[in-house]
Formats: structure tokens, C-alpha cells, sequence
């Protein structure tokens, strides 16, 4: 019995050589990055976000709920969210078409939309069904609402019968939001949409793609991006470091159910793979190949900073923030996401040649 | 010079005036399709180009980015202007991409990247920003018949004026006073994003008569770029400087009435716009408008909402009314044909990265 996996991982190794033999070392970062970051990252999202739904689906069926049924049902929720953070920081490919982001997620929500058009949906005259849903804001129809309904006000009246209509917008959002999971993995996989293989396909008629660069180019993009994210908008802005004003806690992703933490850390994970392939062939090692090997690993050493300084805050970040036990490890973490965007903008493009938004980061 | 010289010499180009020619398009007749732009390569130095049968005619190497390009069929040029807060406009024969002359904004002053053409293509008015005396919007007079010389100034009608375009009586020209305050010394900051009041307004060019002035229904939309239809609508696009959260109309339509119209969308639309509009290209009754950070094209229709392409880092557009289609430019070097089959490849320049905005001449 031990012997067969053996077998077939080394099976798989010979595979996996003899299809990278005759490809350069940026054709071996596209095919990596899809087959072990792109693809699994979707995968799992798609896979939390379909036992959300059927959770949802069974907890929003029963005569009566317990509170150890919605205490089972927030995890299975956490999950779905833990499976968007893995993806969200992604800039290229089906998610920028459509606005799939934004009915997954919607924040910062300053003036508190998602409270009011929620009651405003589930208090409205009509039926609270899936199509209604999607026709309503995109503010209400994905993860954020469903944690306003599971972590605020709503939550105690789902466990009462005058909940259904709060648990009707629960099950129709969980729904969608797998429909939105399901749709982006099916446009990004070889045997749907194959957004993987316009990528992995760079060329003069690849519109999206016309050379290589341009393909590693929107990888370095969407690092920058997801770094970007976490240091202004999840950590600047709410916190108010580096004179970005008052802290304003609310500004928090994920406050209501006090996950801003987790979703940074799962950043950071998700980041890091996009950026080392797992141990593929991906940007490391490319940069490795470049004779940038001490570039290569001060940038993995920075992420391997980022993740322990995030795991070591204690508490929640809304709730204990400004403990002096955590005030280290934030300092720690935003200054070492600073360290890492300026290898992501700068070193990493000039080593490999590429350039990165033009247009996009102009402002005129 | 004053006003009233202005106006006379206006009178005097006004009776060897012919028909007034379209505000937007230049026209070579019997030449191949030629585009203009500005653009930069990957070591960030800087060119005025110009591309015509799949390959680059001229590239010309400036001090600077550039942003806009004009076309001034009475001296055969192309002016290309600085990117704010550049201080430089550099006239180039369209043909040959020779130099004819070489502008630079007057002391304390600085140009915000546009200009249009007045009285049969004779005026050049250009958007600039009085900063000595704390940002002042102004529009710079050139004569384009004495090699570009300063002639005059008027008033924008706001702070941050930056695309401006001529009606088609040849003298009203319409600039979009973006409202945001910046400062040549303050690293391209925005200053006033709080008290900020962008407008639209109609200035008439001879006297510089403020001759009507509207605002957009939210004082942190910075209305920007901006393009007329034959029939004198203007089309105008913003840039959202509020809640990013927010999906607000970024376009609108003026002909006359009593307020700015927005296009018609719906807010899954506006927000593919990531809040930001950079090029407006009109033509009979189809506008598009690009968005970089949204990596989009959008078309319209008689005000209404039609179809959306994805294109990545893409910024230039403008019509080429011969071919039937639009043209429109990114940052990977690419000019991509785009109307409603949607999007062809129509040419790239691997090294380049296309500025904000190109012309077409065909």
C-alpha cells in the first residue's frame, strides 16, 4: 500500500520534468503558478463556498434552530470567506470581469450600506428569493451581508420563526455567492473558459497576453495589489498608522465577526504561493535563474516576517489593537509589507524587465 | 495682450474664415491612417510619436512624459503637450516629425496636458495653471500662424482646468475644470479633495466671456476629459475622488439644458469604471470612454449604456472616421480597433507604452 503513492509521485515527478524539458524558465512560471496557486486557490474557494451554501440551505430548513446550528453555520461561513481571501488579492483573469468582486465582497463600507439595504431587502414587499437578490445591490449579495446576518443584529432572530425572512437572504447569498465561485473557476479551468491557458499563452494575437512579460507582469501586479491592500486598506486606514488619521476600527474588514486577522494572514499565504509557485518553478525561482538569488530570498524571508508577525498578534485586531503586547508585531507587519512592495515594484520588474500599469497608476 | 486685441484679431481671421473644420479630427486628404501619441519606454525615456502601416514613422525624444496630442491642419502639425505639471508643448511636422517650434509655459506657470484649435485652426488655446499665484486655472493663446507665439490668456472658470474642446462654431470652447488644487512643488498631491469644485464651463474664446458654468451632481466628481459631437453635445468623463465604494454615473452628456445628463448605466457598469475615466471619444451618436484602472472599454449609445470590452491599461481613444471605428492605446504598446464585434489588434510597439491620449488622421 506504500509502495503505490510512491510510485506514482515519482511518476508524476518524471511527468512533470519531461513536460518542463524545452520550455524556458517563463513558460515553467506560467504553467506552476496555474497548476499549483491559480487553479488550487480557485478550487478551494469554489469547495468552502458550496458547503456554505448547502450549510445554509439546511440550517435555513429546520423547524428550529439552535444556537450550536448557527455557531456551526459561522464556521462553515468562515470558511467561504477564508476561501475568497485566498483569491481576492488576483487583478487579472475572470474576477475583473462583471463585477464578481463586488458581489462577493463589499468594503470598506463607511456609510454602513450593508446594514441598511439588507433590512431595507429583507423588510421590502418582495419575495426574498435568489433572482430577486441578483437583481438587488451588489452591496447585499455576497459575503458581507451574510456576515451582517450572522454576526449582527439579525443573528438572535434567526434562531426565532420571525427570522425566516433574515434567513430566505441568508440561503439566496450563500447560493450566489457558489454561483459566482463556480463561474470564476469554470472560466478559469482548461476545460471551461480556459482563462488559465489565454495566460499561459502569451503571443502577438493573445490580446490580454502579446508577450511574456505582460503575463508575469499581471502576477507581479496582483502582488503588489494584494500588498498594497493589506498595508493601507487593512491596516492603515482602520488603525491609522502613517498619519492616515484617526483610527476608525469599522474601517476593519471582516469586523462584525472579528476575522481582519485571519483574512491578512490567509493574504499572506495566498501571496506567498502565487510568488513561489508552492515549489515550483514560479517568480522565486525565476529570479533565482536571473542570478537574483539573494533578491529570491530576501523576498521569501519577508513573507515568512509578514506571516509570523500576523500570527503573533494576539486578540482581534478591532478589539486589541492598540494593546502594547501587539503593537510590535503591527509595526513589525507594516514595515515589512513596505519592504516587500518595494521589491514587487521596483527590484523584481527592473530585474525581469517588465513594466508594470502605466496608464493605471497615472492619475490625470 | 488684452481682450479687445484679441477680439480683433479674431475678427480679422473671422472674415478669411472658410468653413470651421471638426474640433476633434484632423484631416490629410489622401494619406494612409497616421496615429499620434506620446509614449515611454521600459528605461523611461520619453517620445512623440507617430505610427502608420504597422510601424513607427517618427519617435522624437522629449524632456518629459507627454499626455495630449493636437492636430493642426493650417501649419501641418502635431502638438504635443506636456504631462502636468510639464512646462513644455513641442510642435512637430506631422509628416516628417521635423521640428517647428518648441513652447515653454511662461514663468509661474505650467500646462495641464490639452489644447484645441479656435478660429479656423489660427488660435491654439491651451489649459494651464497660474501656480505663482496659488493655482489659478487659465487657458494660454497661441498663434499657430506665428509659430505658436503667446498671445494672450484667459480665465478657466475653476481650479485644475484640464481637457478643453471647441464647439462647432469655432470660437466657444468648453473645459473641463477639473477642481482638484495642485502645486508643482507638492510631488503631483491633490490639496483640496474635501472642498473641491469641479465644472464644465462654456468660455467664449474671442473675449473670454464666461458664457455658462455647471457642476456634476457631487463635488468630489473631477470632471476631466471631455470630447464634442458634430451636432455641439459634449461629452464629459470624471474621475471619483470620494468613498471608492461608491458607483456613481462618471459620464455626461450637455447640449443646453439646465443641468449636467448622465449617461444611463446601471451600477454594476459604473463600477467596471474603478471609478476613473481617462480618454472620451465621440461620434455621430456613440461615445466610448476608456478606463485604465478598470482595464475597460465602454460604448454608448444616445446617452445609453451598450457594450463593455476588457482591455488591460488602456487610456488613449479617439475616432477614425474614415475607417468607420474607433482607435484606442495602452500601456503594452498595443492600438486595438474597437467597435461592435469588439476588440482587434490593429498594431503594436513592443518597447512603447502609449500614453493617455492619441489622435488619429486618416
Amino acid at each position: 500500500m506504500t509502495r503505490l503513492p510512491t510510485r506514482f509521485t515519482f511518476l508524476l515527478a518524471v511527468c512533470i520534468f519531461l513536460s518542463a524539458c524545452g520550455k524556458t524558465p517563463e513558460q515553467q512560471l506560467l504553467q506552476a503558478t496555474g497548476s499549483q496557486a491559480l487553479l488550487p486557490l480557485h478550487e478551494k474557494f469554489l469547495a468552502e463556498s458550496l458547503t456554505l451554501a448547502q450549510s445554509s440551505s439546511a440550517f435555513c430548513s429546520q423547524r428550529t434552530r439552535s444556537s450550536t446550528d448557527l455557531a456551526a453555520l459561522r464556521n462553515r461561513w468562515v470558511g467561504a470567506m477564508n476561501g475568497w481571501e485566498g483569491i481576492q488579492s488576483i487583478q487579472f483573469g475572470p474576477v475583473t470581469e462583471g463585477n464578481r468582486a463586488w458581489k462577493v465582497q463589499f468594503w470598506p463600507d463607511r456609510k454602513n450600506l450593508i446594514a441598511r439595504k439588507t433590512e431595507q431587502f429583507v423588510k421590502g414587499d418582495d419575495a426574498i428569493t435568489l433572482p430577486a437578490l441578483q437583481e438587488a445591490s451588489v452591496v447585499i449579495q455576497g459575503l458581507s451581508a451574510m456576515e451582517y446576518l450572522l454576526y449582527d443584529k439579525p443573528a438572535e432572530k434567526l434562531l426565532r420563526d420571525e427570522g425566516q425572512p433574515y434567513c430566505d437572504h441568508l440561503r439566496a447569498a450563500a447560493t450566489n455567492l457558489h454561483q459566482v465561485a463556480d463561474d470564476l473557476y469554470q472560466r478559469w479551468h482548461p476545460k471551461g473558459g480556459n482563462y488559465l491557458g489565454t495566460w499561459q499563452s502569451p503571443g502577438p494575437d493573445n490580446l490580454a497576453y502579446p508577450d511574456r512579460n505582460a503575463a508575469i507582469g499581471a502576477l507581479i501586479e496582483t502582488l503588489v495589489y494584494g500588498l498594497e491592500r493589506i498595508k493601507r486598506d487593512k491596516l492603515e486606514r482602520p488603525l491609522g498608522l502613517s498619519s492616515a488619521g484617526q483610527a476608525n476600527p469599522f474601517l476593519l474588514e471582516w469586523w462584525r465577526s472579528k476575522q481582519s486577522r485571519e483574512a491578512i494572514l490567509i493574504n499572506l499565504h495566498s501571496l506567498q504561493l502565487l510568488y513561489s509557485a508552492g515549489d515550483g518553478a514560479g517568480l522565486e525561482e525565476l529570479l533565482s535563474r536571473r542570478g537574483k538569488e539573494e533578491l529570491s530570498q530576501q523576498v521569501t524571508a519577508l513573507f515568512d516576517r509578514a506571516i509570523s508577525a500576523t500570527a503573533s498578534i494576539e486578540g482581534s485586531l478591532s478589539e486589541n489593537h492598540n494593546e502594547a503586547v501587539n503593537q510590535t508585531a503591527i509595526n513589525t507587519l507594516h514595515q515589512t509589507l513596505g519592504e516587500l512592495l518595494a521589491a514587487f515594484k521596483r527590484e523584481i520588474p527592473t530585474t525581469l524587465g517588465i513594466t508594470l500599469g502605466f496608464n493605471a497608476n497615472d492619475g490625470d | 495682450m488684452t481682450a479687445i486685441e484679441l477680439s480683433r484679431r479674431q475678427l480679422l481671421g473671422a472674415t478669411l474664415a472658410g468653413l470651421a473644420l471638426g474640433a476633434t479630427a484632423a484631416v490629410w486628404p489622401g494619406t494612409a491612417r497616421r496615429i499620434y501619441s506620446a509614449a515611454s519606454d521600459r528605461a523611461n525615456q520619453h517620445f512623440l510619436c507617430c505610427w502608420a502601416d504597422g510601424a513607427l514613422q517618427f519617435k522624437v525624444p522629449c524632456p518629459g512624459r507627454g499626455h495630449d496630442v493636437l492636430l493642426n491642419p493650417l501649419t501641418r502639425s502635431a502638438l504635443y503637450f506636456a504631462r502636468r505639471p510639464g512646462n513644455w508643448l513641442t510642435v512637430l511636422d506631422a509628416d516628417t516629425g521635423a521640428l517647428q517650434a518648441r513652447i515653454a509655459s511662461p514663468a509661474g506657470r505650467h500646462f495641464y496636458g490639452h489644447g484645441t484649435l479656435v478660429n479656423n485652426n489660427a488660435l491654439l488655446l491651451t489649459t494651464e495653471n497660474d501656480y505663482a499665484s496659488g493655482g489659478r486655472g487659465l487657458i494660454g493663446v497661441y498663434d499657430c500662424r506665428d509659430g505658436y507665439r503667446r498671445v494672450g490668456e484667459l480665465d478657466s472658470g475653476g481650479i485644475g482646468p484640464h481637457q478643453l474642446a471647441t464647439l462647432p462654431d469655432d470660437t466657444t470652447v468648453v473645459v473641463a475644470n477639473g477642481g482638484i488644487l495642485t502645486l508643482p512643488g507638492s510631488n503631483r498631491d491633490k490639496l483640496n479633495l474635501e472642498t473641491m469644485q469641479p465644472n464644465l464651463s462654456y468660455i467664449d474664446s474671442r473675449d473670454g466671456t464666461l458664457l455658462g458654468q455647471w457642476q456634476p451632481p457631487h463635488h468630489q466628481l473631477s470632471l476631466r476629459h471631455l470630447d464634442v459631437s458634430r451636432d455641439g453635445e459634449v461629452v464629459v468623463g470624471a474621475q471619483f475622488e470620494g468613498d471608492p465604494t461608491l458607483a456613481l454615473p462618471l459620464l455626461f452628456r450637455h447640449r443646453g439644458e439646465d443641468r449636467l445628463q448622465a449617461l444611463t448605466a446601471t451600477d454594476p457598469v459604473w463600477r467596471q469604471h474603478h471609478n476613473y475615466i481617462a480618454s472620451v471619444a465621440c461620434a455621430g451618436d456613440a461615445v466610448i470612454a476608456t478606463s485604465p484602472r478598470g482595464g475597460c472599454i465602454s460604448l454608448w449609445r444616445n446617452g445609453e449604456f451598450q457594450q463593455l470590452e476588457q482591455l488591460s491599461d488602456v487610456a488613449g481613444a479617439a475616432f477614425d472616421a474614415k475607417a468607420g471605428t474607433f482607435i484606442t492605446s495602452n500601456g503594452r504598446g498595443q492600438l486595438v480597433q474597437f467597435n461592435q464585434q469588439g476588440l482587434s489588434l490593429t498594431g503594436r510597439v513592443a518597447e512603447l507604452r502609449w500614453d493617455n491620449h492619441l489622435k488619429v488622421s486618416s
